[in-house]
């Protein structure tokens, strides 16, 4: 099971092995040995690729690794050796890269002694600050910065709190575990969070808050960036809603909003710029889903061009002509309907009419 | 307010919900003009005055809001001054009534503009009116559009997989509804009548029939090519009994309820 883990090649845990050597002080005269040789083989980085493992780095991986577990911890610690042969067997034999070998190795003496990543001797040092959407990896030491979307209720004593956190990126859930004893996070609120530490289930990541974690506040806002899912239904258009065919939005770049009676509620009176859209009701007598077709999205399905909309609007002198004959074109019919759910929304990719 | 809830939010009993609110929006329910005309009993459920209406459907189910599609036989001008239409809108087990005024402008526009007989699709929300002690009910739309026999078809076939659903579940049901239904319809109730519409509509597709109930008459439809005028009996005869003044005015008086 452990040889199926994704090797990544990242070679971070280098970095946490070799900071070992300056924030733990209180060391045998053997582990400082070992320290010498963790600071060699950061700078080899010989993980990359699974090219045969000398013996030298295998013994200080193994080392590495012995020295992360508590000095109390009963009886059977494995033999450096022992660590080592694990370590040969994985990289020489089964071509995974050191670092992965070393990652499975950690990860099965755990499982052994049944320990936790908070009793570990990990230095907490983290891989540096990164986006919610480059996490990729299990068990990986982070900082993130992110705006606490949502919290939802813990289902375990051991869980203090738990849900949503997001950025520009995107969203991932995190736990906060009670052991762990930090302050309050609050929804809505933006926070550094350092050294925390991702998992991975079936393919999904989460973020973990432990006892070696901080939280630090931070001033402003994120615009988190809406989860988006992709679906496919078959059900008819009951209704469009007003606001649909010909509408102006307001010019500036950035603003785009949609203008009532000429005016921004941003920028007041401006010459605003012509677009079609419509906002569509799909209902499969179960639920309903509010869908948005883009002026693309809207030309496919209504075979009209923008143009073509501007120049009905205009012979009519009224604009609401669009919306009413797209109202007669469309409502009542079944479609296939593809695209994204953001929010409230299906923002339609593609629909097209059955039968 | 998580995003996972919003495409449940209007789940089919969920009546709390108002048209204003984010998940607010009523879902459009399926059922054939028997059990809608059926579905007398109307009513809210908050004392407040925007609250929505709901007809209890005899299957156990409430409906603020209706999706059909049906034939246009008819369409009567039955206002006294101002123009207020009434459509017959016929489905293979029944005939209702859909009323247009200048409330329903879009509705009104196509229905005025039709040359009967023609596929219709009609969103609606129902209420009931009351005449010589009987209970009628009226649709009054939100969207009418001429469709294509296909759409027509779709929605029968559709409409058949909802009621038998509703059908299906009704015996062993505990929710409200069902309950209420056999409350409010007692000894009135014979949910084998809905099976025979079932049946009809089937027929009407040229499907294989169901035989889970007896079908007292089977003269009603032959094939496909004579829907446009299978006027059901029923319907007829429960207009002629109405005088159309009276249907208006009542109608009138119930259009400006949400
Ligand atoms: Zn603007």
């Amino acid at each position: 099971m452990l040889l199926q883990q994704p090797s990544s090649g990242h070679s971070h845990s280098n970095l946490i092995f070799y900071l070992v050597s300056f924030t733990q002080s209180n060391h045998s005269s053997q582990r400082q040995q070992s320290r010498h040789f963790q600071k060699m083989s950061s700078n080899t980085k010989s993980a990359e690729l699974a090219v045969t493992v000398s013996d030298t780095d295998l013994s200080e991986a193994a080392t590495g690794i012995l020295e992360q577990f508590p000095d109390d911890l009963d009886g059977d610690l494995p033999s450096e050796k022992e660590i080592a042969s694990r370590l040969e067997k994985m990289t020489n034999q089964y071509k995974v890269p050191l670092d992965e070998a070393r990652r499975a190795a950690v990860s099965h003496y755990r499982d052994v002694f049944g320990l936790e990543y908070d009793d570990l001797e990990f230095p907490g040092q983290s891989a540096g600050d990164v986006t919610l959407a480059s996490i990729n990896q299990h068990e990986q030491w982070v900082d993130v910065t992110v705006k606490i979307v949502e919290l939802w209720d813990p289902t375990h004593d051991s869980i203090d709190q738990v849900g949503l956190i997001g950025d520009e990126s995107g969203r991932l859930k995190f736990t906060k575990w009670t052991k762990a004893e930090l302050p309050a996070l609050e929804e809505g609120s933006v926070y550094k969070l350092s050294n925390v530490i991702t998992s991975e289930y079936q393919g999904r990541y989460s973020i973990n808050l432990n006892s070696r974690s901080t939280i630090e506040p931070v001033d402003g806002d994120i615009d988190v960036r809406a989860d988006i899912e992709d679906v496919q239904l078959s059900v008819p258009m009951v209704a469009i809603q007003s606001g649909s065919g010909l509408i102006k939005r307001c010019p500036d770049e950035d603003c785009t909003r949609v203008l009532q009676n000429g005016r921004c509620a941003e920028h007041g009176d401006v010459e605003g710029e012509f677009d079609l859209r419509i906002k569509a009701v799909f209902d499969d007598g179960e639920t309903v889903q509010y869908a948005i077709f883009d002026r693309e999205a809207t030309e496919a399905i209504a075979g009209i061009t923008l143009n073509e909309a501007i120049e009905q609007a205009m012979d009519a002198l009224d604009t609401s002509v669009v919306e009413d004959a797209l109202i007669d074109a469309l409502v009542g019919r079944y479609y296939q309907v593809e695209g994204s759910i953001v929010g409230r929304y299906l923002l339609v990719n593609e629909a097209e009419q059955h039968g | 307010m998580s995003e996972s809830n919003s495409k449940s939010s209007s789940s089919s009993t969920d009546t709390e919900n108002n048209d204003s609110g984010w998940h607010g929006r009523q879902v459009a329910k399926r059922a054939f003009a028997a059990e809608i005309n059926d579905a007398t009993h109307v009513f809210k459920q908050s004392d407040e005055e925007r609250a929505p209406n709901f007809a209890l459907l005899p299957s156990g189910e409430v409906a603020n809001r209706y999706f059909l599609v049906g034939t246009i036989t008819e369409v009567n001008d039955v206002g006294n001054e101002d123009e207020y239409l009434q459509a017959r809108v016929v489905d293979p087990t029944g005939t209702m009534f859909v009323y247009a005024g200048q409330y329903q402008p879009q509705a009104a526009a196509l229905l005025s503009s039709l040359e009967p007989p023609a596929y219709v699709a009609v969103t609606a929300k129902p209420s009931a009116f009351e005449s010589d002690g009987e209970t009628y009910v009226s649709l009054r739309p939100e969207t009418t559009t001429r469709v294509d026999n296909e759409t027509r078809d779709q929605w029968v076939s559709e409409t058949i997989e909802c009621t038998e659903a509703r059908l299906d579940a009704f015996p062993d049901s505990d929710s409200e509804f069902a309950a209420m239904s056999r409350e409010q319809y007692g000894d009135s109730l014979d949910l084998d009548n809905y099976r025979e519409a079932v049946n009809d509509a089937r027929e009407d597709l040229g499907m294989d029939m169901d035989h889970r109930s007896d079908r007292s008459n089977s003269e009603t439809t032959t094939e496909n090519q004579n829907d446009d005028v299978s006027v059901d009996e029923d319907g007829v005869t429960k207009e002629a009994t109405v005088e159309e003044a009276e249907i208006a005015a009542a109608v009138a008086n119930a259009r400006f309820e949400e």
